[in-house]
């Protein structure tokens, strides 16, 4: 053991919380007006039972995961997120009550890329895709300038290709 | 530029071939009514005669305007008769090379052969569907004698040095192997599944049902008669069974030389499938309840490039060795490759672990089941019995697959063992390993217990996981990955 690998250490961009919970809210409330007008239309022209059933249970649904992903998400994935990166390893790991820790080697990666949704070009943040032969990794809210930085960094060192690919 | 090649022009005729066998039951119309002329007949006729023509311009279309070309790096291919696509393959992306000679093949004396990519998408792989044998080798053998500079030392830590040319035969199947075949395969019930199809067929022309049950119950009066037929039929059975396993693992052969690996097997269609020992993946060795029962094993090599489906899939070692000859088979091969065959235990709390996780599916029945309670052996509580055995059944097979859950990690390598009744054991190469991951439930870290997972390059990509390993281990795992880069050559 010559050198013992470190454990990530860095963070998402501290405004991650409410960006993520802006981009949630946006969703789960266009989510919202679909199923509330569902449930509306089926009970103002009175439809059958079941329709009436299932649209509470749409609605109730989506409050549920609205609860879920606006309230707790944000504050759990940007507190449990982490990422780090040497010449040779990728590794990112996330989540407390599933925990996850991922290795890739640098030379296993073949795409990089930044990406911006509307909600995070408002607080200035980018995402990070990482495609390598076998998945796609995700960061997903970094300052920009952090964001590029990183981006460069790894297509750097990922363009250097082991032998009998 | 260089002189391109046209493909054979035999493929012509075999594109009319397939043709004939995909519309057998037109050409059968078109044949047999020839002098009738009602109207379905003609009909069936002119659409017969029609799509022939189409499909014999269709053919020489193709024919002339497909090319090739092979230079010392790679494959050039154009394509396309309005569109026309040029691709070129290198040599050095090829991961494995397939021949498959058809009994047409062989009537002929030609033989196709496949060159596969590790790429993915529609054209991951380089296919000459008609050509001479002697062209094949010649292809096969510019593939084989590519070597890219420094690429022999990638497996720097291998002492044997690499003996070209010598081939050497592993493995040919004796009667015995054959015999034993048949039976683990339970090939002796094939001739239930031709009997079903061919009645089935008859019956749908004349009226066998009615003919053969009258003739059945005259039989069925004699006792002797009875045992007759039965010891016939079991004769028969048998027969049939070995037979069709000697049709398709007969000539199985396995053989090596210093670069590569040969699998060629089947009678009439034969395969054979060859892989740079330096390509394979990883080794899969699978036993099924009946092969565990006799001692058998079937090993499998993973390649990055495809394997071909179903029948045509060759990459397998034959499927029933005896676990040790397996075992040494591999060695054989690959030198530096070795099955461990005591590997290591997971803990008991590994087991008190994935007893006490949820049985979520069980949940859900049992849920449905006091709902709606359906009476079950004409019983009240029917249900309730039905709902406690599915869960016994449940923790059964957990606890079996503990009990065969087993891995090693040793110098280079990575062994998984696992499975309920069925027991498969990967082994892959540090190197060969894509990515890896660690994941943890709460349950799990309650226990200090770790899942690791890892990728392969196959196709499609190979997700490994092993629950339930004690979390030291895990870290241990994830920092023998880490030093993989010691094992790497670097371009």
């Amino acid at each position: 053991m010559e050198k013992d690998i470190q454990e990530p250490t860095q963070r998402l961009a501290d405004n991650t919380v409410p960006a993520l919970r802006w981009g949630s809210t946006i969703s789960h409330v266009i989510w919202l007006a679909v199923f509330g007008g569902f449930c509306a239309t089926s009970l103002y022209f009175s439809w059958w039972t079941w329709t009436h059933w299932f649209s509470y249970v749409l609605v109730g649904i989506t409050l549920i995961s609205a609860v879920w992903s606006i309230g707790l998400r944000p504050v759990y994935l940007h507190k449990h997120f982490r990422y780090g990166f040497t010449e040779e390893f990728l590794q990112i790991k996330s989540g407390a009550f599933h925990e996850r820790y991922e290795l890739i080697p640098m030379t296993k990666i073949q795409a990089v890329s930044t990406n911006q949704g509307p909600i995070l070009r408002r607080f200035s943040l980018y995402y990070l895709e990482i495609e390598t032969m076998g998945s796609s990794h995700d960061i997903p809210a970094l300052p920009k300038e952090v964001a590029i930085e990183v981006r460069n960094q790894i297509a750097r060192y990922a363009k250097i290709k082991e032998v009998d690919e | 530029m260089m002189d391109m090649k046209r493909y054979h022009p035999f493929s012509i005729i075999f594109d009319l071939a397939n043709f004939v066998k995909n519309f057998a039951i037109l050409v059968f119309f078109a044949v047999v009514n020839v002098g009738s002329d009602s109207g379905i007949a003609r009909m069936g006729q002119i659409l017969f005669l029609v799509s022939l023509v189409l499909s014999i311009i269709a053919s020489v279309m193709k024919w002339l305007t497909r090319k090739y070309a092979v230079d010392e790096f790679a494959f050039h291919l154009k394509t396309g008769i309005f569109e026309k696509t040029e691709r070129t393959v290198y040599f050095d992306k090829i991961q494995n090379v397939r021949r498959n000679t058809s009994f047409l093949h062989k009537l002929f004396g030609m033989t196709s052969i496949t060159f596969e990519t590790g790429t993915s998408g529609m054209n991951s792989n380089v296919k000459f569907d008609v050509l001479k044998r002697s062209e094949a080798n010649r292809l096969e053998t510019l593939v084989k004698e590519f070597i890219q500079p420094g690429d022999a030392t990638t497996e720097s830590e291998d002492e044997t040095a690499p003996m070209i040319g010598d081939r050497i035969v592993h493995f040919t199947p004796t009667r015995k192997d054959t015999i034993k075949a048949s039976f683990t395969s339970f090939s002796f019930l094939i001739i239930l599944a031709i009997g079903v199809s061919l009645f089935s067929k008859l019956d749908k022309l004349y009226d066998v049902e009615n003919y053969l049950g009258g003739w059945f119950v005259s039989v069925l009066t004699s006792a002797w008669i009875i045992a007759g037929f039965i010891v016939g039929l079991l004769v028969l059975a048998v027969t049939v069974g070995v037979i069709w396993t000697f049709v398709k693992y007969g000539n199985y052969e396995i053989a090596s030389d210093g670069e590569r690996i040969y699998i060629s097997k089947g009678v009439l269609d034969e395969t054979t499938f060859s892989i740079a020992k330096k390509r394979v993946q990883a080794v899969e060795i699978t036993q099924s309840f009946m092969k565990r029962i006799f001692g058998l094993a079937e090993v499998k090599l993973i390649s990055a490039g495809d394997l071909g489906d179903g029948e045509d899939e060759v990459s397998s070692l034959y499927p029933f060795l005896p676990v040790k000859r397996a075992y040494a088979m591999i060695a054989e091969l690959l030198p530096d490759y070795q099955v461990v065959p005591d590997a290591e235990r997971l803990p008991r709390q590994s087991l008190m672990a994935r007893l006490i996780k949820p049985y979520w599916f069980w949940g859900i029945v049992t849920i449905l089941l006091a709902y709606f309670r359906p009476e079950v052996f004409k019983l009240h509580i029917g249900w309730a019995i039905v709902s406690i055995t599915f869960l016994v059944l449940l923790i059964l097979s957990r606890v079996l697959g503990y009990w065969n859950t087993s891995y090693a990690v040793k110098g280079r390598f990575i062994q998984l063992s696992q499975g309920t009744f069925e027991k498969t054991t990967f082994l892959t190469r540090r190197d060969k390993i894509i990515e890896i991951s660690v994941k943890r439930t709460k349950l799990q870290q309650w226990f200090g217990l770790a899942t690791i997972g890892l990728i392969n390059r196959a196709k499609p990509l190979r997700h490994e996981t092993l629950p339930d390993m004690p979390i030291k281990e895990a870290q241990q795992f994830v920092k023998w990955y880490a030093e993989r880069t010691k094992n790497v050559q670097l371009k």
